[in-house]
């Protein structure tokens, strides 16, 4: 009697892990979100992915990113849109430092409303050292230098040989 | 809604025309193949222009088309112009090309090389190495295929990658290799001339001026010449296309089937004709800031730039170039994977006996059965574009070495072949996971090199290059 | 180190030139070869 325990127990379980999963979502739909790449970029460009609530109709204006250099959000240095209703959009080209995003909604049918915001994202971007990169870069054409006078001599030697 | 570039009905007509056409062409050119040879080797007679317009055009994949952007985007000039060095492969292969012509008159497969030249543990390792890379290859450019029908038309994912698949499984079936030689001769016109053209109504919309200034002000990492990852990804790059030439039947076999004194000039002029065409796919990503396009995954930059920018005729366009790429590089790699098996593993291996019209109707149905098992691997979509090809080079980069010495120093045995193949994977693969995909191909290159020439100099007894001319049982 | 404008339009417009070349080239040893019917 004591056996069906554990499997009614993974039954429970299992029932309710979709449950669960519904009533995330349904938290997660009444609010704008934004989400990061959640580790340090390390190349300059990262994804940034916004959820969008199911609430917000079709009235509302396009969804906005601002990026600030403060976590305040107080001086925006430029805002991104998704293209179309893509609910993702990848950056490129920052240097080192800490950037703040933060997404942005406005009800276009009501003046009056507030505009919805997301969570204040931070993402850090900290390149490769130069030594790493100079260590690498010096590495391979090493080995490329290598490769192509092996490549012209075996060649060379080759059709000298056929010829003689 | 999403709006796309391009309606499903319009996607789906350039599909079904350019398809048919191609099959058309491949069932007639086909009508010319009586035997085996002729099928996997195009009679072994290719021209020039044939020659160098099929090695320009297999190597500008969907790679060239979606990835130079998605690399100029991420890590500015250096992007396009690391990718642009890829042409090395192509250039440095042309001496190797004109020494298998020379070494292998009567050969089939870059298996059959190894084989014969290392023997059968080194043999099996490239097999593996081959299979694992071709197949990484195939199913990246039949995802491919349906995400970029889905991104620029809505065309349903499945859809359009069965519909590509079947095109080129179709068109190779009927034609072999003098199919997929002249359909690539073609598509190397129209992707040349399509990636120019939308270059040039982009910089004549946007102007190259401006595009640097805005560059300089709100993006300047972009313009580095000293950007730490690109400049990492810069060689690791290189060697992975190396490895990717060097290794492949894809190469193997177009360097069989070229008139010998073509050989070394096609592979050489093909490369020299690939070098711009990186630089001048990649540069519209760095328009992308400027006109506000943040795309939400590097690798749809491209496409979306030049759709955005040039309107429905840019969309179409890009549409049919990127479809020739997909097309002129899944063609030649069925075509080249399946002479692959059949040579080396159904004649070799299973059937030693066969007859040369029961090799040329196992060719054809590998060809048939590599389509339907590409279509099976590529229908969960798995993960995104080149995600899978990523690793392939820490695979293929430790052939360059014994490819290399194999083809010219007598002192290098199998023993070190093999071991230098299967440790430079080995490690490639650590570092891959360990370090980064920066490192993969590079410390691949690197440990297979090294083991490679402690055998050169520790082996006295030389390779009989005799003992490459195999004979045939007479068929 | 940044790429400077001039360089930066240069690189550019040599590729694109090159690139406008090679359909020309290609197309040219076509013809070449149909005539001396050395194309297969």
């Amino acid at each position: 009697m004591r056996r069906p325990l554990p499997w009614l127990a993974l039954w429970v379980l299992l029932l309710s892990l979709p449950l669960q999963a519904l009533s995330q979502r349904t938290d997660a739909n009444n609010e704008l979100t934004l989400s990061g790449p959640g580790v340090v970029s390390k190349e300059g460009y990262f994804t940034l992915q916004v959820g969008v609530p199911v609430s917000v109709g079709q009235a509302a204006q396009p969804l906005q990113i601002a990026m600030s250099e403060h976590a305040d959000m107080s001086a925006v240095s430029a805002t991104y849109r998704p293209l179309g209703d893509f609910q993702q959009l990848t950056l490129s080209g920052f240097a080192d430092g800490s950037y703040y995003f933060q997404a942005r909604l406005d009800d276009a049918g009501n003046d009056a409303a507030e505009p919805l915001l997301s969570d204040i994202v931070r993402v850090d971007v900290k390149h490769y050292s130069h030594a790493q990169a100079y260590g690498l870069f010096i590495a391979g054409a090493l080995l490329f230098s290598i490769l192509v006078i092996l490549v012209l001599c075996l060649h060379r030697t080759r059709n000298t040989d056929n010829h003689g | 809604m999403t709006e796309f570039a391009l309606s499903s009905q319009l996607a789906f007509t350039i599909v079904a025309v350019f398809g048919l056409a191609w099959i058309a062409f491949g069932w007639w050119l086909g009508r010319a193949n009586k035997s085996h040879e002729d099928y996997a080797l195009a009679g072994r007679n290719v021209g020039f222009a044939f020659a160098a317009a099929t090695a320009m055009a297999t190597w500008v994949t969907s790679n060239t088309t979606l990835v130079a952007p998605q690399l100029t985007y991420q890590f500015g000039v250096w992007g396009m112009i690391g990718y642009s060095f890829a042409a090395l492969g192509l250039i440095l292969f042309a001496p190797l090309a004109k020494r298998i012509k020379e070494l292998l008159p009567h050969g089939y497969t870059s298996g059959d090389f190894i084989r014969l030249r290392y023997g059968r543990a080194a043999w099996y390792v490239f097999i593996v190495i081959s299979t694992v890379y071709a197949f990484g290859w195939l199913v990246s450019l039949g995802m491919a295929g349906g995400i970029l029908l889905q991104a620029l038309s809505g065309l349903e994912y499945h859809i359009g990658m069965s519909a590509i698949l079947l095109i080129c499984v179709f068109y190779t079936l009927f034609g072999g290799l003098r199919a997929v030689i002249a359909t690539d001769f073609i598509q190397a016109l129209i992707i040349i001339v399509g990636v120019v053209l939308v270059a040039y109504l982009l910089m004549d919309k946007v102007g190259l001026e401006s595009i640097h200034q805005n560059l300089s002000n709100d993006h300047p990492q972009l313009l580095d010449l000293l950007f730490p990852a690109a400049m990492m990804f810069l060689f690791n790059n290189i060697f992975f296309g190396l490895g990717e030439i060097f290794h492949s039947n894809v190469w193997w076999s177009r360097a069989l089937a070229f008139k010998k004194r073509v050989a070394f000039k096609a592979f050489f002029l093909g490369g020299l004709l690939w070098l711009p065409i990186p630089i001048v796919t990649g540069f519209i990503a760095l328009a992308a800031p400027q006109l506000g396009i943040f795309p939400p995954s590097p690798d749809m930059v491209g496409p979306t730039v030049a759709a955005s920018v040039l309107g429905e005729v840019g969309a179409v366009i890009v549409f049919i170039v990127v479809f020739s790429a997909l097309a002129s590089s899944l063609d030649s790699l069925l075509a080249a994977t399946a002479d692959l098996l059949t040579r080396d593993v159904y004649h070799k291996l299973l059937k030693p006996q066969a007859g040369d019209a029961q090799l040329l109707k196992v060719n054809r149905y590998t060809v048939l059965l590599l389509g339907v098992l590409t279509w099976l691997l590529c229908l969960p979509q798995l993960s995104s574009l080149g995600a899978l090809l990523n690793f392939t080079g820490a695979f293929v980069a430790s052939t360059i070495f014994p490819i290399l010495l194999g083809l010219y120093q007598r002192r290098l045995t199998g023993r070190y072949a093999c071991a230098a193949m299967v440790l430079g994977t080995a490690i490639g693969l650590t570092g891959y996971f360990v370090i980064g995909f920066y490192v993969a191909a590079l410390l691949s290159a690197a440990v297979s090199g090294a083991v490679c020439g402690v055998g050169v100099l520790r082996n006295r007894q030389p390779f009989d290059w005799q003992r490459l001319s195999e004979q045939e049982p007479s068929a | 180190m940044m790429m400077s404008a001039e360089t930066f339009q240069l690189l550019i417009v040599t590729a694109l030139i090159l690139s406008s070349l090679a359909p020309l080239i290609l197309l040219a040893l076509y013809v070449k070869d149909l005539f001396a019917k050395d194309l297969w």
